[in-house]
């Protein structure tokens, strides 16, 4: 029995990251319908300049928590730059061709990165105090990753409170959903999409930044994280925050019980869970049936 | 205008990639008159371009130095590097190009299936192709059989070899340890290596239980189901082991990742097959106890041509040199020693006289086995631990060089 919690808690560990980075993703998608395959780049973004800030040592949990925001406020700037730059250009186009203007902009964001960083990877260290693992009897956790929890919680209810509790929450909604009507009533759906795209990217930004700790610092974070986050808000539904932390978590437990269980397929969860759910609710976990009324 | 401002958006964002990842590699300029021209391949672009520095810069110090000790004396050799991005497509296309511009001596890459899709168009071309850092067991004669490419010559070990070695080293020094627990890519680089290390500790009396396999895809980054399985599944200490069958980024993840589980005080041996040196140095001081085998470690050579190569690599870099450097040293020095025997830069007699070449490098007395196109390079089974105050923060503990002769024979 502690085999399958410990297998469970590893799970929704491996899932919330991943949660923190498709929540962006899915949101930038939701309210614009870019899908922003440059995404994994400011994940990258936010790991390279948090690791600069603290230059790769050991800091305590404050210092570590106000660079994490800060590298998300730098790649919320990044965001806006990019929507400005590429995406404005190309809101309302096929989505073929905002995933290829989104693609070039990862390729020169990864050479940018090289550019300014060289191309050595970095390393950051564990934050003090929380390089350990926690243990209740036999279920063994690392302490890094019950923050990482308690911040993916956090960040899920935030969004929440953000879009389901607030007057700007509404605003983002109603451009959403009818971005002309929203024009029509007088809101500046212009400003609203730039704030939503600068929100997704400071998202990016800051779980890169989380994440450094237990990765390497290195341009090839770039396409790993885009494609998980992809699977991921297929998975959940394209635009759905809920969705989202839904099935980043299934997709974290999933893969935990294939290593524990069927090691030999684990490789493949990611994809063996995407194509299941796909066959089963093609438009994802909380999206709406293709061909329904808004 | 909508559209024209939608094109300018296109166009700029395919200069910029352009311009930020390195399309086309560095054109360092063109053959001179009754010079020799080497196109070296490497990735200088992306996660692997470190890599791509360190086979460029090396191939570059090993023609620098050849000519130096009077080989191809007079000579002009020119080396343009292009990016073949770690992409057996690129690696073919860039092939393609330096052929198809005249350049016929190639060198350099970083996969096997880049050089196994360029060695057959090599072979076509009628050029001449020295492999640096690719190592797969198909490239060159395995079992001492005939090579399968006529102009392809690899002077990295093959990665039999050093698994060979390490298993060979492993079983001497740990013979109690018998509890292995697998940590590996999920191609064939990644099972293959763990099933020579096994079989060689087998061969060697060493009994070998696999308590547990893990094999994840190459490029995945996020392994804590794998870390907290293992971490469950270890057995008693004096037996444990963990072997890695990574490199790169996805040892370093592994390593932090583990760190939290304290999984590598929890085994008696961490080994690992494959390019570490760059990922202990990243660790900053932290990198754990490791054993690993691998082409090459500048410490585990006293000789005046290793430092020669060492000093020269850091006076030109500021680095002191990987396996990757000196895989690209290895292979611009074999060059040379080519050219200089076959008194010409024709392809023709290049290949025939890399068939035959000898010379001394960093690790000694190097010979091209003329059936296999191998050559014959020892491998280096370091133990090093990460050591803030060592040279870039990682301390060589030992280092044992296993000759190519105790390799080349079993696998």
């Amino acid at each position: 029995m502690s085999e399958l919690i410990s297998a469970i808690i590893a799970g929704i560990a491996q899932g919330m990251p991943l949660f923190i980075v498709a929540s962006g993703l899915t949101l930038i998608f939701g309210v614009l319908r870019v899908l922003n395959f440059a995404h994994g780049a400011f994940f990258m973004l936010g790991a390279f300049l948090l690791a600069t800030m603290l230059s790769g040592g050991a800091d305590n949990l404050a210092v570590f928590l106000l660079a994490a925001l800060a590298a998300a406020a730098v790649l919320a700037v990044v965001g806006v730059a990019a929507d400005t730059a590429v995406f404005k250009r190309l809101y309302g186009q096929d989505h073929m061709i905002t995933l290829l203007a989104s693609y070039a902009l990862l390729l020169g964001l990864e050479g940018l990165t090289t550019m300014l960083w060289g191309n050595k990877p970095r390393s950051q260290a564990p934050v003090d105090g929380l390089g350990g693992s926690l243990s209740v009897g036999r279920v063994e956790v690392a302490s890094y990753d019950v923050f990482l929890l308690v911040v993916g919680l956090a960040i899920g209810a935030g969004l929440y409170l953000l879009l389901q509790r607030t007057r700007y929450g509404k605003v983002i909604r109603a451009v959403s959903t009818d971005e002309l009507m929203a024009r029509a009533l007088g809101i500046r759906a212009r400003r609203v999409q730039a704030g939503v795209f600068a929100l997704g990217a400071a998202l990016a930004g800051l779980s890169g930044a989380l994440m450094a700790p237990l990765l390497s610092v290195d341009v090839g974070l770039a396409p790993t994280y885009a494609i998980q986050s992809f699977a991921i808000v297929i998975i959940g539904g394209l635009g759905s925050v809920g969705g989202a932390l839904t099935a980043a978590l299934i997709l974290g437990i999933a893969d935990s019980l294939m290593v524990s269980y069927v090691p030999d397929v684990a490789g493949f969860s990611l994809y063996i869970a995407v194509a299941l759910i796909l066959l089963l609710r093609p438009q994802g976990l909380a999206g709406r049936p293709v061909g329904s009324a808004a | 205008m909508k559209r024209i401002g939608k094109s300018a958006v296109l166009l700029l964002s395919g200069s910029l990639i352009c311009t930020l990842s390195a399309c086309g590699g560095d054109d360092s300029g063109s053959a001179s008159d009754g010079g020799v021209k080497i196109g070296v391949i490497a990735p200088m672009s992306g996660a692997f371009a470190e890599i791509g520095d360190n086979i460029s810069n090396g191939f570059k110090l090993g023609v620098e130095q050849a000519q130096a000790d009077g080989l191809a004396k007079g000579v002009a050799i020119d080396v343009e590097v292009k990016d073949e991005q770690a992409d057996a497509t690129a690696a073919s296309q860039v092939a393609r190009d330096f052929m198809s511009d005249g350049t016929m001596l190639l060198a350099g890459m970083l996969t096997s299936t880049a050089c196994g899709a360029v060695a057959p168009l090599v072979d076509q071309a009628g050029g001449a192709l020295v492999t640096a850092v690719c190592a797969g067991n198909d490239l060159s004669g395995a079992y001492s059989g005939k090579a399968p490419y006529e102009r392809t010559f690899a002077v990295a070990p093959r990665d039999s070899m050093v698994s060979t070695a390490l298993g060979k080293v492993v079983a001497e020094k740990f013979p109690s340890v018998t509890d292995y627990n697998v940590f590996g890519y999920d191609y064939t680089w990644g099972h293959e290596t763990w099933e020579v290390f096994r079989d060689t500790m087998s061969d060697a009396g060493t009994t070998v239980n696999t308590n547990q396999e893990f094999f994840v895809p190459l490029g995945e980054a996020n392994f804590r189901n794998q870390v907290s399985a293992m971490s469950r599944g270890l057995g008693d200490k004096d037996s444990s082991a963990a072997f890695l069958a990574t490199y790169g980024a996805g040892t370093t993840a592994f390593l932090k990742q583990a760190d939290a589980f304290g999984l590598t005080d929890k085994v008696s041996l961490l080994a690992s097959a494959g390019g570490y040196e760059t990922v202990a140095r990243s660790l900053k001081g932290a990198a754990p106890d490791m054993w690993n085998a691998y082409d090459y470690v500048y410490a585990a050579y006293d000789s005046p041509e290793n430092d020669k190569f060492v000093k020269g690599y850091q006076d030109e870099y500021g680095d002191l040199p990987v396996a990757w450097s000196y895989d690209g040293y290895q292979a611009g020095y074999a060059y040379v020693a080519a050219i200089d025997a076959a008194g010409s830069g024709d392809p023709d007699d290049v290949v025939e006289a890399l068939s035959n070449i000898s010379f001394t490098g960093p690790a000694g007395e190097m010979k091209m086995d003329g059936t296999t196109h191998q050559l014959l390079a020892p491998v280096v089974v370091s133990h090093t631990v990460g050591d803030a105050d060592a040279p870039d923060g990682v301390k060589v503990l030992d280092t044992e060089v296993v000759p190519a002769a105790d390799l080349i024979e079993t696998h």
